[in-house]
């Protein structure tokens, strides 16, 4: 079965990868590392997950994972938490510790993994069930992924990318994916794209390309970069979520001066990641667009009732087709022997067609709500709860999931409270469970989700101010004591409610905003709570630039 | 199989780490455990740092806007506190009260280490009107680091001049021209963690600055025990190496409150451990008292802080809904 890289070795006199001390890697020395790492794997296909650094030895392991067809996750090197939570779930045959040049594979599980043949890569995603989900992607995905971004960057053998990105990260995996497939190079480093350190080694090496997301772009500005001052630059790419439209102009005219191409990408895990592109020329009239879908994809809109919209301006859910949708989600370590075809992908993505044939993001479907961040298809809970004995209804919010049960057996509440607890890692205060005797519909018999949210959450039950003091007094308590989330809406609403400061906008930052050392752990902490990760500098980072970190999961 | 890397960790900043570490050596420190100095150091040296991290940068009089917010947060509840032991004690000091009471004696009503409040207030007022009459500004923004040096080295040579005036060690040194120095080495530390073109060779300039400045002060100036220069240089030096480190899961929680809570430990445990020495002196041995000294006053002051907390953000969301109510009405 061809493999991503089955053809690499054509490339043997090709420098593959460079690291940042200098040392040149050509793609026979690669090769050969690789295929020492195959023998170690043995023939019958194995799991193997890979403590990922942008190393040449993390390098050699994914290529020889791929070459000997082992379905591979990379897992950041630096969470061994994240590690560990994997490993219990999925109990790989082999994890790689990657610290010395040359990868090192432990055995964790001697027995044998029932892995479909078709499987290559496993992704992360968020999830909103017990155990992290994966995404499994096939040869065939990445192979008609890798190619069709290829053919829009017109990436060659001559270019050379740099790791902007850590290699763990779908969109940074692309980077090498797409490099390594086509014999150009990569250099490889750690180094933050504001460490003028990483500028001195993308000029030693005449990098040709700069991916970034919308962080990286926010810090590029912050310390006044100029894109004219690296002219081997051929290209840039921005994705892993929205870059504001005055960001993207700045440097998109910047670019402009010296030629050079400014490419605005969207994508999902699901899709291996990359599903759409922006034509660098219509950044400056349409750089609110996500632009067009990759060769051999297409994206549609459906309405409510899945019928697809043609109008221009109509909005509706963003659908993807093409060879690169995956081969379904992992929950355990039974799935990855199966495989789902998906015809369509739903993105999830309120979306519309512009008339010159360009897609704009608009907002989200009302079945998927982001409680903590995490993405949840209510539709998912409604089906999986529906097993009970009693008709559910679920709807709900970014901060409250309502499931209506529609039952005079109140012993069914603790029930579904105990299946919810079970089923999902988000906090059970997430969920409100409310009994009804008949559950209201609408005339086409759908459940009225509206009505049950406006009578049970958006209606603010008149409390007695004590009342309310007591409720949130105990609320504030748990949540001091970290026994309880606080469900922040966003960043702004944290450093208003902690900072006490109502007049924050998008631009301001914890140090504009008067932060002090006094109020640092609190901001810290909630912002740890939100964002999942925090980077160093992020008081200096404006809310816009915190927010757009939030959407992990839109690459 | 199973691996010890498969421990549960979190992530939390060295810097909330060290003030979780500093202030429980201070209370360490007063429940009896004398040879271990050096918390309150830390503390003023993590001060100095976020001073530099937030403020130190801005325009003159952000910054000195900045001190006035700080000072603010930092005066109120001192004041409120000296209040309430003035009247406990049926005593009024209207120099302790003024904030000057350091420069004449080391007596105090208030049970809490007034003088930190007084020493800070007055270096604070200094540094905002410095920064107006020296034009801070205009020198953070050339070179923070080499602004910083300047400082720390007037800071380390000016107290043998005032020593000529003011009798400082009779004082045990709770000036503020003997505090400068650590909060200013705040400023130096940060300037070298943010430095992008930082060098082993820059941190190891670093980490000499650390050492020989607490010497000099510790061991020169002041000659003290040796433990408070070994302790504060161990937590500077890791402060310099690391930005984050790991803690097992189980601490994790309890370190982020003791790091929020340490004003709060920092008022009010004098006046728990008096209040416990009182009642156990008769009844218990030495190590007993000092034992449940820290631990009671620890605790009593982290649930009070997030009493204290949990009230006011509570008062805040009715306040919030009551005007949301009204509106819609």
């Amino acid at each position: 079965m061809p493999t991503l890289f089955s053809h690499i070795y054509t490339f043997r006199h090709n420098t593959a990868v460079i690291n940042d001390s200098g040392e040149h890697y050509s793609y026979a020395k690669l090769y050969a590392d690789a295929i020492v790492c195959t023998e170690q794997l043995g023939q019958e296909s194995k799991l193997v997950f890979i403590n990922a650094r942008n190393n040449y030895s993390t390098v050699v392991a994914y290529v020889a994972c791929m070459l000997g067809g082992h379905p591979v996750l990379l897992v950041a090197a630096d969470n061994p938490q994240q590690l560990e939570e994997l490993v219990n779930s999925y109990q790989p045959n082999f994890i790689v510790n990657t610290l010395t040049d040359t990868p090192e594979f432990k055995v964790y599980n001697s027995k044998t993994v029932q892995l479909h043949n078709e499987l290559c890569l496993l992704l992360s995603t968020s999830g909103s069930t017990g155990s992290p989900k994966l995404v499994k992607i096939s040869h065939s995905n990445i192979i008609s992924n890798s190619d069709a971004i290829i053919r829009y960057l017109e990436v060659t053998t001559t270019d050379r990318a740099i790791t902007s990105l850590p290699i763990h990260y779908s969109y940074g995996l692309s980077i090498l994916n797409i490099h390594l497939r086509v014999g150009a190079s990569i250099v490889l480093t750690d180094l933050s794209v504001t460490n003028e350190n990483f500028w001195k080694i993308y000029k030693q090496f005449s990098v040709t390309s700069f991916s970034g997301v919308p962080y990286s772009f926010q810090a590029l500005l912050s310390v006044n970069f100029d894109f004219s001052s690296a002219p081997s630059t051929r290209y840039v790419t921005q994705a892993g979520g929205k870059l504001s439209q005055n960001v993207i102009l700045h440097f998109a005219n910047q670019l402009k001066l010296t030629n050079k191409l400014f490419f605005i990408m969207y994508g999902q895990t699901e899709a291996s990641p990359r599903i759409s592109y922006l034509p660098p020329d219509q950044v400056f009239e349409h750089s609110d667009c996500i632009g067009i879908a990759i060769y051999g994809g297409s994206l549609t809109l459906h309405d409510d009732k899945e019928k697809e919209i043609t109008d221009s301006g109509v909005a509706g859910e963003l659908i993807y087709r093409g060879p690169n949708i995956m081969m379904g989600y992992a929950l355990g370590q039974n799935d990855f022997a199966s495989m789902e075809y998906m015809e369509a992908l739903h993105t999830g993505d309120i979306a519309l067609r512009k008339s010159n044939g360009l897609f704009k993001i608009i907002g989200r479907v009302s079945r998927f709500v982001k409680p903590f961040g995490i993405r949840v298809n209510l539709d998912d809970i409604q089906n999986n709860l529906s097993n009970t004995d009693a008709i559910v209804a679920v709807t709900g919010n970014d901060e409250k999931i309502l499931v209506v049960i529609q039952t005079e057996n109140e012993t069914l509440i603790s029930s579904i409270s105990h299946q919810i607890s079970l089923s999902y890692t988000l906090p059970l205060e997430v969920f409100q469970i409310e009994m009804v005797s008949t559950i209201p519909r609408l005339s086409n018999d759908k459940f009225d989700y509206k009505y049950l949210l406006k009578l049970f959450v958006e209606d603010v039950k008149q409390k007695s101010n004590t009342r309310l003091f007591l409720d949130e007094f105990k609320k504030e308590v748990l949540i001091l004591l970290g026994v309880a989330a606080q469900p922040w809406n966003s960043v702004a609403d944290i450093y208003s409610s902690i900072l006490n400061n109502p007049t924050c906008d998008d631009l301001s930052t914890f140090r504009s905003l008067s932060g002090d050392s006094l109020s640092y752990v609190a901001v810290s902490s909630a912002l740890n709570q939100y964002l999942g990760n925090l980077p160093d500098n992020w008081h200096n980072m404006s809310i816009q630039s915190l927010q757009d970190l939030r959407y992990g999961n839109e690459f | 199989m199973s691996f010890n890397y498969f421990t549960s960790f979190r992530t939390i900043e060295v810097t909330d780490f060290l003030k979780a570490l500093g202030i429980c050596l201070v209370v360490l420190n007063h429940s009896s455990w004398h040879n271990l100095e050096g918390g309150l150091n830390i503390l003023i040296l993590i001060s100095g740092l976020n001073f530099a991290r937030f403020s130190l940068k801005k325009g003159n009089t952000e910054l000195a806007v900045d001190i006035a917010r700080l000072l603010k947060k930092l005066l109120i509840p001192s004041l409120l506190l000296m209040g309430f032991y003035s009247l406990l004690f049926n005593k009024f000091d209207w120099k302790e009260i003024m904030l000057i009471s350091n420069f004449f004696y080391t007596q105090k009503i208030a049970a809490f280490p007034v003088w930190y409040v007084q020493v800070i207030t007055q270096l604070m007022l200094v540094i905002a009107v410095s920064a107006f009459m020296f034009n801070f500004a205009k020198w953070t923004r050339i070179s923070l680091l080499g602004f910083s040096l300047v400082m720390l080295i007037f800071s380390i040579l000016i107290p043998p001049f005032i020593d000529q005036y003011i009798s400082s060690a009779e004082l045990f040194w709770k000036l503020p021209h003997y505090i400068a120095w650590n909060f200013i080495l705040g400023w130096v530390v940060w300037a070298c963690i943010e430095d992008e073109n930082q060098s082993p060779l820059k941190l190891c300039i670093c980490w000499l600055l650390i050492v020989i400045s607490a010497f000099i002060v510790f061991q020169i100036y002041q000659d003290i025990s040796i433990n408070r220069f070994l302790i504060f240089s161990s937590f500077a030096t890791v402060l310099l190496l690391f930005k984050k480190i790991q803690v097992p899961t189980i601490f994790y929680r309890l370190i982020v409150i003791l790091a929020s809570a340490v004003f709060y430990i920092f008022l009010l445990h004098g006046g728990i451990m008096y209040v416990i020495q009182i009642l156990m002196r008769d009844h218990f041995s030495y190590a007993t008292i000092a034992v449940c000294k820290f631990f009671i006053s620890i605790s009593l002051c982290c649930m009070l802080f997030i009493l204290i907390t949990a009230t006011l953000n509570a008062l805040k969301t009715v306040r919030e809904s009551s005007s949301k109510m009204s509106n819609n009405n």
